[in-house]
């Protein structure tokens, strides 16, 4: 894989445990754990009840709707594991998550290499700011933006039309083959700002002799990306792509004002499906099941994860 | 620009030189025009009268121009007052994420310690529970602490929110600086803090502003619980004050795309101005000792 | 346990709450009527209530429309309701099994109140579960807006008054060039997905037809798949415009108003987004086409919480809201007839044709409305705009429709 490729210049990673071994001896043994203190009791303090009524609920039947909810056990679990419908949305949120995460990490990074190249530091600027646009609007206006330009009778549909590329004008959020594309559309347009800008801070810390060495020794473009860039970026491109997948794991505003999951269910994934439940029907428990549901399988990933960048380092 | 060009004729690779920017230029133009197109049509929305949104073939260019939905915005004190929210909520939580996020962070990149998978692990599970359901036990503590209906109840809920990404980010940026840096600050007889803030701070600036735009934008857009949060006129932001322009019986389009561009340019017009700090750390910090 | 603690938490904040010095009671007013239209209108009113009610204080609590419903029970959910509450007819089942409103009976049989109760639109104060929930505080029929200037272009005289006219009048318009088209069916999933309610429903009452019994779902008799098999046609022949499945209700609406559909069911109240946008064409109002004069009622409801602490003074102001005069100003700012039928003599109509039509059905027709009864209402839509997409796209028969809605719907309240 690329991603174990060696990097052409010296390997500034992370060898030196002698230097951990310094800042060790440097520093009591608490000293880490104030720097993570602060962090953590907000976290703990404000999210840990919260995270613990949303298990305890899913435990219990009529829970928010009455109140004397009954203890139920795992009944929760097994009727959300025996609906064809939980199983679909978690295939949805999978083609969605995995589609965005590709669509936004091509876009992004490709846009942070484009900005990042050697041109008049204003029209840098001026390029930079206007492709962070999408990004700065809240998503109901993005939603009800992208509705009026995807409508049937909209202006994609009429440019397209023009150019002869469509005969008929399509309903790209309507029609069961096309949602899902258009919602990956959406997405990627709404998420690859925050993977292009995230990128292009990393790409500042890359130091110029590797390029200038790898080129020297005839590399191109692409050979440079694969092996200067990704390796340097790698803790980078790690933090992000954790960060992207489990937001868009779970990414509910956006899909549900542009579709609602529809039409039919074919764009329901897990966010919308446990709203769902929780302010359609009033299925509250069932809807904390769910959202358990979704913090397992993106804990079960990110260990996955944890781990694998650890043996990376 | 490179200066291996030894062995070719100085003035070809000037040419080659121009030539590629001027690709780059072409490209960048191309694909911020696409990608900027949406943008330009909610502009186009608030500039015309809303029967000719709606009219057909659709028009681009407005041909009624009118400025009535700004001066309705603009005109507005309640908006103005949702405008002055959404900025000071987006700066304190900012500020707070980026602060509090970074020393976590450094924690995590510098050290090795019992509990560290464990800690991080908690510290990115706080982000895998759908908002959604968290609503109403979060929505409880925040009554219990008090802090309902105040601009201070959303900022600890956006700090909650944007701290997991401020802590995971920055440990990549901090992760990406050779540890010969620390070292050699060590050498010098810096304190942990100081191999921080005297030596990684300066190289991580490009990361910092990133996250800080992050964590900016994540705040300016929240609206699920800037609605649930807030009770009164007087503490809503942005994002609730449009959601109140999608009435039960009509929509004000032109407003509503008014008001978010009018949102957003303070906005655009604060990244250009940090985006300047986004250029290579290593040059502009300078390695010390 | 859970809910004692959120109660328990509840219970200390309103404890937090500074008791004022003199001793005036505050009492919220949860609405999405003000941000609809006429702000000042209900600050006025508010206003002038306190005035002469110096003990009580009224606070507004504006909220999105989209966001209301979500709103109440989650404020009940922590303990802090409104004691107020605007309401819409369709939410009262969901609401009722939830616990979160207050019994209106006695108040309603108050001797001092500012009304008399035989005189309120009735659907509303019907009684669910033996009481009474909810009073109207303005009203409106569904109705057929029509585009006279497009039915006059292909050739017709007057709006369509039963269903093959509906059919023939669309059909034509829809033949008079690109981008035009009889009429839209605005059936997207995009929240609140309420498609059935502005179009299935009207229809479905104008001709007769119900589509439950009692609380009891009843989608599959031979009205209902009569009704789907007129959208059928419709959308099959072309007479609707491309796209029901991405269609919400908003750009239904403002397709109307830009003059591209040439009829459009909805409330009445649309009638005021037709003359606010200066739409260029010939408007007419009518009831909606059938063989019945039925019309689905809609407007804006009041309660009171289950859990206000200040139900009296909740009433008191509920009571003044619905007196003639201030009953007048609040449906003259929304657009919409006032729920007091007293407060129609003050309400002068000017001449005003459209309200005029609005009266007439309003006080000549039969209103209906079965949603407030039903358990699951808003799933039980969010279904029906499912089958019916299927329906559209040609994937299912109007019987298979009826049928598939009404297993759904049954094993929904199972």
């Amino acid at each position: 894989m690329a991603m174990e490729a060696q990097g052409q210049g010296p390997n500034f990673s992370t060898r030196g445990a002698s230097l951990f071994q310094a800042i060790r001896d440097n520093s009591a043994g608490a000293t880490p754990y104030l720097f993570l203190l602060p962090c953590l009791v907000i976290l703990g303090a404000l999210l840990g009840v919260p995270l613990y009524k949303v298990v305890e609920y899913s435990l219990f039947d009529n829970v928010i709707i009455k109140p004397d909810p009954i203890f139920v056990g795992l009944d929760n679990y097994s009727n959300l594991l025996s609906d064809s419908g939980f199983w679909s949305a978690l295939l949805n949120t999978g083609i969605f998550t995995i589609g965005s995460v590709l669509g936004h990490l091509v876009v992004g990074m490709s846009l942070a290499m484009m900005v990042n190249a050697d041109i008049h530091p204003r029209a840098r600027t001026i390029f930079r700011s206007l492709l962070i646009l999408p990004w700065i609007f809240t998503a109901a206006v993005v939603a009800l933006n992208w509705q009026l330009l995807l409508n049937p009778f909209g202006v994609i549909n009429y440019w397209l039309g023009a150019a002869g590329i469509i005969n008929e004008p399509l309903d790209w959020l309507g029609d069961a083959n096309l949602a899902m594309w258009s919602l990956l559309l959406i997405s990627t347009w709404r998420g690859y700002p925050f993977i292009m800008v995230s990128f292009l801070s990393g790409l500042q810390s890359v130091p110029r002799e590797l390029y200038e060495a790898a080129e020297i020794d005839g590399a191109n473009f692409f050979h440079k990306f694969w092996h200067v860039t990704v390796p340097q970026l790698k803790p980078v491109i790690y933090g992000v792509v954790l960060l992207d997948l489990i937001w868009t794991f779970q990414l509910f505003p956006l899909v549900w004002l542009t579709t609602g999951g529809g039409p039919g269910r074919v764009t329901e994934v897990l966010s919308t499906l446990t709203y769902r439940l929780a302010f359609v029907d009033f299925q509250f428990s069932q809807a904390a099941t769910a959202a358990v549901s979704i913090l397992v399988i993106s804990a079960a990933f990110t260990i996955l994860y944890l781990r694998n960048e650890t043996r990376n380092k | 620009m490179s200066v291996n060009g030894q062995t070719n004729p100085y003035r070809n690779e000037l040419v080659q030189e121009r030539f590629r920017r001027a690709v780059i230029y072409i490209a960048l133009t191309i694909v911020t025009l696409i990608m900027v197109f949406p943008v330009m049509w909610m502009i186009s929305v608030s500039l015309k009268p809303t029967t000719e949104t709606f009219s057909l073939p659709p028009q681009f260019i407005p041909e009624t121009l009118q400025f009535d939905a700004y001066s309705r915005v603009l005109g507005n004190a309640q908006f103005r007052g949702f405008f002055l929210n959404s900025y000071l909520v987006g700066i304190a939580v900012t500020l707070l994420s980026v602060a509090i996020g970074t020393l976590a962070a450094f924690g995590f990149s510098r050290y090795r310690f019992f509990g560290e998978k464990t800690a991080k692990l908690f510290v990115i599970t706080t982000q895998m529970v759908p908002t959604i359901t968290l609503l109403i036990p979060f929505f409880g503590v925040i009554v219990w602490l008090r802090l309902y209906d105040s601009l201070w109840g959303l900022i600890v809920t956006y700090l909650t929110f944007a701290l997991p990404y401020s802590v995971i980010m920055m440990n990549g940026y901090l992760d990406t600086i050779p540890k010969d840096f620390d070292e050699a600050a060590i050498i010098d007889g810096c304190t942990p803090i100081g191999v921080l803030f005297r030596v990684l701070l300066p190289v991580a600036t490009p990361g910092i502003i990133s996250t800080a735009v992050y964590t900016f934008l994540l705040s300016w857009n929240e609206f699920l619980f800037a609605l649930a949060l807030t009770r009164s006129t007087e503490m809503r932001t942005v994002p609730v004050g449009i959601a109140m322009m999608v009435g039960e019986f009509g929509l004000k389009w032109d407003e509503m795309m008014a008001f978010s561009v009018l949102g957003s340019v303070p906005i655009l017009v604060l990244f250009m101005w940090v985006q300047r700090y986004v250029v290579s750390g290593l040059a502009a910090g300078g390695v010390k000792g | 346990m859970s809910k004692k603690l959120i109660k328990a938490m509840a219970v200390a904040a309103i404890a937090m709450i500074p008791v004022q010095s003199f001793a005036q009671t505050k009492i919220e007013w949860l609405q999405w009527f003000a941000a609809e239209a006429g702000a000042d209108t209900y600050n006025s009113l508010v206003s002038e209530f306190e005035a002469a009610n110096p003990d009580i204080k009224i606070e507004l609590v504006n909220q999105p429309f989209g966001k209301v419903r979500e709103s109440i029970v989650t404020d009940h959910a922590i303990g802090i309701s409104a004691d107020v509450l605007g309401l819409n007819m369709p939410w009262t089942k969901e609401f009722l099994d939830i616990g979160i409103l207050a019994p209106l009976d006695d108040y309603l049989g108050k001797a001092d109140n500012g009304f008399s109760k035989d005189q309120l639109v009735q659907a509303p104060i019907g009684e669910i579960d033996g009481h009474t929930w909810m009073v109207p505080l303005t009203a409106f029929p569904f109705v057929l807006h029509t585009n006279m200037t497009l039915v006059k272009e292909a050739g017709f005289e007057h709006p369509p008054t039963n269903w093959d006219e509906l059919k023939e009048y669309a059909t034509a318009i829809s033949k008079l060039g690109d981008g035009i088209s009889g009429i839209g069916l605005p059936f997207s999933s995009q929240p609140p997905a309420n498609g059935p309610i502005l179009t299935l429903l009207p229809l479905l009452y104008a001709h007769g037809g119900h589509s439950m019994n009692g609380t009891t779902p009843d989608f599959d008799n031979p009205a209902v798949v009569e009704t789907l098999q007129l959208l059928n046609d419709l959308n099959a022949s072309g007479a609707a415009a491309p796209g029901a499945a991405s269609r919400t209700g908003g750009v239904d609406v403002e397709e109307f108003v830009a003059g591209r559909t040439g009829f459009l069911i909805s409330p009445a109240a649309h009638s005021a987004n037709v003359r606010e946008r200066g739409a260029d064409f010939e408007y007419a109002m009518t009831r909606v086409p059938g063989d019945v004069n039925a019309y689905r009622v809609h407007g804006f409801e009041l309660g009171i919480s289950a859990n206000s602490k200040h139900k009296d003074e909740a009433w008191k102001f509920i009571s003044f809201l619905l007196g003639k005069q201030a009953n007048a100003k609040v449906a003259h700012a929304s657009a919409s007839l006032p729920g007091n039928l007293e407060a129609l003599a003050d309400f002068n109509t000017d001449g005003d044709e459209v309200l005029a039509k609005q009266m007439d059905i309003l006080s000549n027709d039969t209103p209906v409305e079965e949603l407030r009864q039903a358990p699951k209402a808003t799933a039980s839509w969010s279904i029906m705009t499912e089958e019916i997409q299927a329906m559209l796209a040609g994937n299912q028969t109007p019987e298979a429709t009826a049928a598939a809605v009404q297993a759904r719907w049954l094993e929904l309240i199972k």
